[in-house]
Formats: structure tokens, C-alpha cells, sequence
């Protein structure tokens, strides 16, 4: 894992993977963590000291914080990592949407925030170890921290944003908040 | 140092090295609950936080916050198979698609009550209010939003049917694989809300699954294959003004990005080039890469990625920084 300084190249990080698969994808998880997504396995790391965090199961799906519905064909628990819909960007097109739409206006405020909040890391994953059961997860930008839930039933899919948990249990649906007992971290003096 | 502690200061030294970070578990409180009369088959959220639940043969929107039923259609009947599909479950999202942020949901190989054949409906995603419709297509793919216009590019993929049978008598098989199956594409640009249609083509080339972009850049509608081939067409009359790249067999690959800068088309191929996106002159290039696996814009630089080497370029003189 390379990482360099934007604008001049110069190297910033050069660290070596631990992982036993070659990863295909990475993302940004935080403003200092990175999470490689290989076949077999989801790794997370420090990019700005190159420290593995941890390695867990592989990806089982993947959960935007703005999320529509666009992937053809969706995979079956929605581990959509490439959009194929593009969404309004620049001041033009956002006119066209607030002219245009059919959502109700708190629909559409609640829409332009969200588009507006991809630098908020509020996207999260669920991952399948073999032995275990799934868990969802996603890394807190504060802290660094990987945050953790155990959701009941199947077909899980997160709003962090909404902070709602849905899950299936036959003909049953859940909505579940999630409750955050975080402590913030502590100042250093 | 003898080898006994050497080994153990390394073992010490990997086990801190891979320590993992303290897990911070959360809990959930159930806030809704929802029985339906069958087994769901699938659910999907939608832009405006509402989710679309498939119970049986009913469709039904379900506001995400509070569990609240929005909307619902009693019965949607499916209109044939969709090409490629394998099982139940794999037609969650197929044939469905939401224009983000306009309110707008297509809905393509269905038939509502009162339908005689398959068709394709849009409907108002907030109020379930049917919206339009037309004769169903093949497979919908997706929608180019036009979000200035309030329009949309309908990516249409249809079956080439004597490209598939003339297949499975080359390989004498009845069972060919269906996601094996040739394809090319229509596109048709029409009003998301009246549905009325400004022009449709055909994409003439054939194609087969694979990692496939159709995206808007301009005047421009791009189409982009397995991260070689790129065609282009004019958005005003759907006309195909070039088509560049060999015919090949798709990629599984994941789709590296097509941008737009200072007027020009950046995208990678063989290497990473910015052309002219009307006359598909070439203005500048990243060469010697290897293959390219990412690219992206940032504050009037190019990036571009590949498995020897990265550069980074002024995307107005392609000058390497």
C-alpha cells in the first residue's frame, strides 16, 4: 500500500499488505483508515503509518449512506461498490432536480444532504468469517474505532445516516435504531 | 542476542504489529415492525428513504424511518423472464430503476391490472401514482439522468436473437449459459415525467456481458466496454459520432471512470488519454502504466493508476506534475 502526497507525488507511506488475497478495491473509511476489499477477505489499515487494524470475513455486502436504487443486476446483498448512476453535480443540474422532482420537500432537503455528505464516511459493511455469524461494521471517524452490531434475522441493509438497521425475518420486517454508546474521545491536554 | 529471544522479540514484535484495534459494539433498539401476509422476497432503500419491499407479487413502499406503509401495488405481474436471470432472488433491482433525487421509479417487464402485455411504467416514487407507460423493452439497464432537462436516457439492452441461436448451434448446446447471451443497446432520451420521447436509437455493435458505462459528459453520450471500447453519441439526436476499440469478450473487471475536463475526455484503454470528445482527436496521454486500474480528477490534476507505475498530470497540458 503506497500512499503519496497528491499534488507533488512525493511518497508519504509505503507498507506491505498482509493479506491473503490480493485486494481489487479499497476504500476510504475513515480520514485515516483504509478498508481492502479482496475475494476471500476485508482488511482495514492505517494509511498514514501503514498498520494493519484487523482482517475480517469476506464482504458480504455493502451499504451506502446514500444509497438509490441503480445496479443492474444488484447483487443479491447489495455489495454494489461501483455506481452506475451518475448524480446531480454542480449548480445547474441541482436547479433541474429542485424544478424537476417529484419528492416531497423534505424528501429532497433530506437527498441534497446526503449527496452532500460523502466526505461524512457514513457508508458500512457486512462481512461473512467462516464459523461466525455476519456482523456489520464500519470504522467511527472520530475515533478510528471499528464499530460493531449483531442484527437479528437476514438481509440486513444500514442507513447510518437515518441510524436505522433493516432486517428480515420471513414475513416479518424490522427497523432497529441503532443506539450509539460511543464516548467521544478524550481531549489531550 | 541469542536466537531463543530474537524469535520471541519477533513474534512480540508481529503480534503488536497486528493487535487488533478495540471493537466498539452497538446496540440496537427495534423501532418498527412490519408483519406482511407473505414471505418477503426482496427489499431495496431508494434515495428519498423509502424502501421497496417485493412481498410476493405485491409491490409495496415502506417509509424507512417509521415503518409506515406508503403505497402499494396489490399485484405486479412479471412479463416474461429477464435475460440472464437465474433465480427469485436475483431479480432483486433487475429492471428497476430509480432516477436519484427526481422521484421518478421505472419499472420495466410488468403488467399492472388492466394490462394486456408487458410494460414498461413509471411511477412516482412518493405517491405510487402511475406516471406513464409504454410497451416493455428487453432489459432496462439504467437511466442517464439529464437533470438539467428533467430528462433521461433510457439504456435499453436487447437480445440479439440470431447472434444466440447461431451460438448455441456452434456449441450444440440447448443449455448455454444465459449470462453468455449477445446484446446490443437502445437507447431512448424522453421526459422522466410525461414519458413523451425526444429520440431512441440503436447502438449498433454487439456486445456481450461484461463491465459496461453509459454515462453523459457534456453533449455526449459515452458508451464503455470491458474499459476498452468506447463509443460516443450525440445527446440532441442519439446519431453514434465514432466508436473506437476491438471487439472483445467481456470483463468482469471493475469499471474504471470516464471524466470530463477543460472540454476533454479523459478515460484509460490502453493507456490513459484525453481526447477531443467530437472529433476523438487526442490531446494528450499517460503512457506506460501497464494496466490501468484507476483514474481520477481532483482540482485540475489527473491521476491516473496503473500496475507498474502512477502519474499524475495537469489535465489541461497533460504536462506530469
Amino acid at each position: 500500500m503506497h500512499s503519496l502526497e497528491r499534488s507533488t507525488g512525493k511518497p508519504l507511506l509505503d507498507a506491505k499488505l498482509h493479506t491473503d488475497s490480493f485486494p481489487n478495491h479499497i476504500r476510504l473509511a475513515s480520514p485515516d483508515v483504509v478498508v481492502t476489499i479482496a475475494v476471500t477477505e476485508v482488511c482495514a489499515y492505517n494509511f498514514k503509518t501503514g498498520k494493519k487494524l484487523f482482517t475480517t470475513g469476506k464482504l458480504a455486502a455493502f451499504f451506502r449512506s446514500a444509497a438509490f436504487l441503480d445496479n443492474w443486476p444488484m447483487p443479491e446483498d447489495g455489495a454494489e461498490l461501483v455506481r452506475m448512476t451518475q448524480m446531480p453535480s454542480g449548480d445547474a443540474e441541482w436547479a433541474g432536480v429542485r424544478k424537476g422532482t417529484l419528492l416531497s420537500p423534505d424528501a429532497l432537503k433530506s437527498f441534497e444532504d446526503s449527496s452532500a455528505e460523502t466526505e461524512a464516511f457514513l457508508d458500512a459493511y457486512e462481512t461473512d468469517a467462516e464459523g461466525s455469524e455476519r456482523k456489520v461494521w464500519w470504522i467511527n471517524p472520530q475515533t478510528n474505532r471499528q464499530v460493531e452490531i449483531t442484527p437479528s434475522g437476514a438481509h440486513h441493509d444500514v442507513d447510518r445516516r437515518l441510524g436505522m438497521v433493516f432486517s428480515l425475518n420471513g414475513k416479518l420486517m424490522l427497523g432497529t435504531r441503532i443506539e450509539s454508546d460511543e464516548k467521544p474521545p478524550t481531549a489531550v491536554q | 542476542m541469542n536466537r531463543s529471544v530474537k524469535t520471541h522479540l519477533l513474534a512480540v514484535s508481529c503480534l503488536l504489529l497486528f493487535v487488533a484495534i478495540p471493537v466498539n459494539s452497538q446496540k440496537l433498539k427495534l423501532t418498527w415492525s412490519k408483519q406482511f401476509a407473505q414471505p418477503v422476497l426482496w427489499y431495496v432503500r431508494t434515495s428519498p428513504g423509502i424502501l421497496l419491499v417485493q412481498v410476493g407479487k405485491s409491490l409495496i413502499a415502506v417509509d424507512e424511518a417509521d415503518g409506515r406503509q406508503l403505497w402499494m401495488f396489490p399485484v405486479v405481474e412479471p412479463s416474461g423472464k429477464s435475460l440472464g436471470g437465474l433465480d427469485a432472488a436475483a431479480d432483486r433491482g433487475r429492471n428497476i430503476v430509480e432516477v436519484p433525487g427526481m422521484g421518478v421509479l421505472l419499472l420495466n417487464r410488468v403488467k399492472l391490472p388492466g394490462d394486456s402485455d408487458g410494460r414498461l411504467i413509471a411511477v412516482n416514487l412518493m405517491t405510487g401514482k402511475r406516471l406513464w407507460d409504454a410497451p416493455q423493452v428487453d432489459d432496462l439497464m439504467t437511466a442517464v439522468p439529464l437533470y438539467e432537462s428533467g430528462q433521461a436516457i433510457l439504456v435499453l439492452r436487447r437480445l440479439e436473437k440470431k447472434a444466440f441461436v447461431k451460438e448455441m448451434i456452434i456449441t450444440g448446446s440447448v443449455r448455454l449459459p444465459m449470462l453468455l447471451y449477445p446484446y446490443r443497446f437502445e437507447f431512448e432520451r424522453l421526459d422522466l415525467v410525461t414519458g413523451k420521447p425526444q429520440w431512441n436509437a440503436e447502438y449498433e455493435r454487439t456486445f456481450m456481458p461484461g463491465t459496461a458505462t453509459v454515462k453523459a459528459l457534456g453533449d455526449h453520450l459515452f458508451v464503455y466496454y470491458g474499459n476498452q471500447v468506447l463509443g460516443c453519441v450525440d445527446l440532441t439526436n442519439g446519431k453514434v459520432l465514432w466508436a473506437d476499440g476491438s471487439k472483445l469478450f467481456g470483463t468482469g473487471s471493475l469499471a474504471l471512470p470516464l471524466e470530463m475536463a477543460n472540454g476533454k475526455l479523459i478515460y484509460g484503454s490502453k493507456n490513459v488519454q484525453a481526447i477531443d470528445p467530437i472529433t476523438q482527436k487526442a490531446d494528450w496521454g499517460i503512457y506506460d502504466l501497464g494496466k490501468i486500474t484507476g483514474i481520477f480528477l481532483h482540482d485540475g490534476l489527473a491521476v491516473a493508476l496503473g500496475e507498474k507505475s502512477i502519474a499524475a498530470v495537469d489535465t489541461t497540458s497533460g504536462t506530469e506534475r
